[in-house]
């Protein structure tokens, strides 16, 4: 494994509701970044994929949350606690970011060369003619020939493909080590979400930056990822390479989301579902949280939280995850206690 | 072999034809012809990128906005010749589900109250709408004793369950299911696809599937139509669709899915393809995307025709894509 870039460890972050109720959104996040990889997290809504990215962004809405334990190391810095000074340096600098929906983070008022200017001169200290000549190489770096033109024009005159664009340029204008990708591609339609999956991809190789890419959607990440993530109710539950997870899958819960897609080779079969409903942060089951939708559960996962493990070593026999992974070789973690049994 | 229970003829939706407030709208085709037939006990399945029509021709066929042109036969009978009323005896029969359940039912109703209205309108009686009420919520999985519930009070996989039991408490002989998944997480699709899936063998349904997920689509369909700008480009029998696609669209959107068993993506940079410009007075409206266009192209509209086996394409040139593979 490459050199870690980010290390997220026993991150726990809790939300106090007006009535007091707290709510456990993150329960132990453990994730790891190399530098240059394609790294998919994977979970249904208010699994806390999307929680978790703003925590590296430092986007945390401190209260009504509160990081209640944990570690964020980004390039060998610890993240939380870092003043704000310091991690906006961070955040558009060495950290991008993209979301499903640029026309809520483009201000509408303003052109939309003057937003992409804006991040050149505050990070990279450009002058305005500079940064502008930098502007239009970016947007023809996105795809968007012409992109003088484009500078000159509101986000609303824009179409939605283009405005991703526009985004994606901004979020790699400074030459980030990491994006952030939070389900870039949902709103888009198919033809385009493959151009904006293939230009994300591009741009990995032409930059040599990391991706971290937010999704729900098993079939975009397994066209695009080196490795996968699974998170359920708060925790990472599988984490391995694209190929172990789509073929060896561990986790009961991995199992039933990839059996439960609906595809053309499934035809006249009725489609494995999971029976259920996701369970809310602030009524997350004792143990194994996903116990209660398990078709294996037993006894001992009611009553025992089970710990993220490497089953990649010979034989099948778990061994603790390292502190550093980037120390071992090929990790495939789970936390189930029934893995190899 | 089953006959047709709706048949499609030159349908047409035009919005904003007077172009006082806006020229470009003025007169724009949002259905531009569409023709198709589904057979009683099929799954037909639409599908088409977002802004095609095909909501607005679910909808036109519906009468819910009724069409401008060309016209709709359920069962036979045309439904545009028909009174209002007699319209809401042959609409029980057709029923829609919509993609977003939050908007489907109203929120200070009592589920039991939101199933009974359709029916209190064609004038069924109190006890009989209970039972009925009563009944379809048990075919859904929802227990009839949380009727008296709110929509609240209900996950979205649930409330997608309570929507589609106020359509089979009309007993439809159609379904009209318009991203009906859509909203819902990974997890909870699977079961409301394998509930669809049920009540069809059960209540002898038939579905029309209006999707943008064509894995789906690939998936539940028998036939499939696929919609470009207002227009069925293609349509087939699924594997038809899938294994010798003929118009250069289907083509592309089939080749861009993800799926599970694909390749990985490749890295590129490609131009914005996406074509801005209003249609086009003339021509295949696919042409500027096409990339294989000629002058042909550019001055024909092709209709839709049979190529044989009941695949039909409009396209000017598909035996050439053929070749090309």
């Amino acid at each position: 494994m490459a050199e870690t870039l980010l290390s997220i460890r026993g991150l726990k972050v809790s939300f106090r509701g007006r009535d007091g109720s707290e709510s456990r959104a993150l329960r132990g996040i453990d994730l790891d970044v190399a530098r240059g990889e394609v790294h998919s997290l994977v979970g249904e809504s208010g699994s806390g994929k999307t929680l978790t990215a703003v925590c590296v962004l430092g986007l945390l809405p401190v209260p009504p949350a509160r990081i209640e334990a944990g570690s964020i190391r980004f390039q060998g810095v610890e993240l939380i606690g870092l003043p704000e000074a310091e991690r906006r340096k961070l955040r558009g600098r060495r950290i991008g970011m993209v979301f499903q929906e640029p026309s809520k983070y483009l201000n509408p008022a303003m052109r939309v060369g003057e937003q992409i200017l804006e991040a050149l001169v505050l990070h990279l200290g450009l002058t305005r003619n500079e940064a502008r000549l930098r502007a239009g190489e970016l947007l023809e770096l996105v795809g968007l020939p012409g992109g003088r033109r484009v500078l000159r024009r509101y986000p609303h005159e824009l179409s939605g493909g283009m405005r991703q664009r526009v985004m994606i340029a901004m979020a790699v204008s400074c030459d980030p080590v990491l994006l952030i990708a939070d389900e870039p591609t949902t709103a888009l339609d198919v033809t385009l979400q493959r151009q904006i999956l293939r230009l994300l991809l591009e741009l990995r190789e032409r930059l040599g930056m990391a991706i971290l890419f937010v999704s729900h959607d098993l079939a975009v990440v397994h066209g695009i990822s080196e490795r996968i993530s699974v998170i359920y109710c708060g925790k990472i539950v599988e984490s391995g390479s694209r190929e172990r997870v789509f073929a060896r899958p561990l986790h009961p819960y991995t199992q039933a989301l990839l059996a439960s897609i609906p595809q053309a080779s499934r035809r006249g079969t009725r489609l494995r579902a999971i029976p259920g409903t996701v369970p809310d942060a602030s009524h997350v089951p004792a143990g194994c949280a996903f116990h209660p939708r398990c078709p294996l559960a037993v006894e001992r996962c009611r009553e025992e939280v089970p710990r993220l493990l490497d089953y990649a070593g010979n034989g099948g026999t778990p061994r603790e995850a390292a502190a550093d992974r980037s120390e071992t070789g090929e990790t495939h973690l789970a936390a189930c206690h029934l893995v190899g049994t | 072999m089953a006959g047709p229970i709706l048949e499609v003829r030159n349908l047409v939706k035009q919005f904003g034809g007077s172009g006082l407030v806006s020229r470009a709208r003025a007169g724009l085709k949002a259905v531009d012809g569409v023709s198709f037939t589904v057979t009683a006990g099929d799954t037909f399945g639409l599908v088409g990128e977002s802004g095609c029509g095909k909501t607005t021709l679910a909808r036109a066929l519906l009468y819910l906005d009724p069409p401008t042109g060309g016209e709709v036969l359920f069962q036979g009978t045309a439904l545009g010749g028909l009174s209002r009323a007699g319209l809401r005896g042959f609409r029980r029969h057709m029923q829609i589900v919509f993609q977003d359940p939050n908007g489907a039912l109203d929120p200070k109703m009592s589920i039991r109250a939101s199933l009974g209205e359709g029916l209190a309108n064609l004038g069924v009686g109190r006890e009989e709408r209970q039972r009925r009420a009563a009944e379809a919520l048990e075919l859904v999985g929802i227990q009839p004793a949380h009727a008296e519930r709110y929509p609240h009070e209900f996950s979205g996989g649930q409330k997608q369950r309570i929507t589609i039991a106020r359509a089979l408490s009309m007993d439809p002989r159609l379904l009209v299911l318009d991203e009906p998944v859509s909203n819902l997480d990974v997890s909870i699709q699977a079961q409301i696809i394998n509930l669809l899936l049920d009540l069809k063998n059960r209540l002898a349904l038939t579905y029309l599937f209006i999707s943008h997920d064509l894995n789906l689509v690939a998936y539940l369909a028998d036939r499939i139509a696929v919609m470009f700008r207002g227009r069925i480009v293609e349509l087939g029998s699924t594997p038809q669709i899938l294994s010798e696609p003929l118009h250069p669209y289907t083509r592309r959107l089939f080749a861009s899915v993800p799926r599970l068993t694909g390749e990985r993506i490749v890295p590129r940079i490609e131009g914005d393809v996406e074509d801005e410009s209003p249609s086009r007075a003339s021509g295949c409206r696919y042409a500027a995307r096409c990339g294989r266009g000629d002058l042909a192209c550019a001055a024909n509209d092709p209709e839709l025709h049979d190529t044989g086996g009941g695949h039909l394409v409009a396209c000017l040139q598909p035996e050439k894509i053929n070749q090309g593979g």
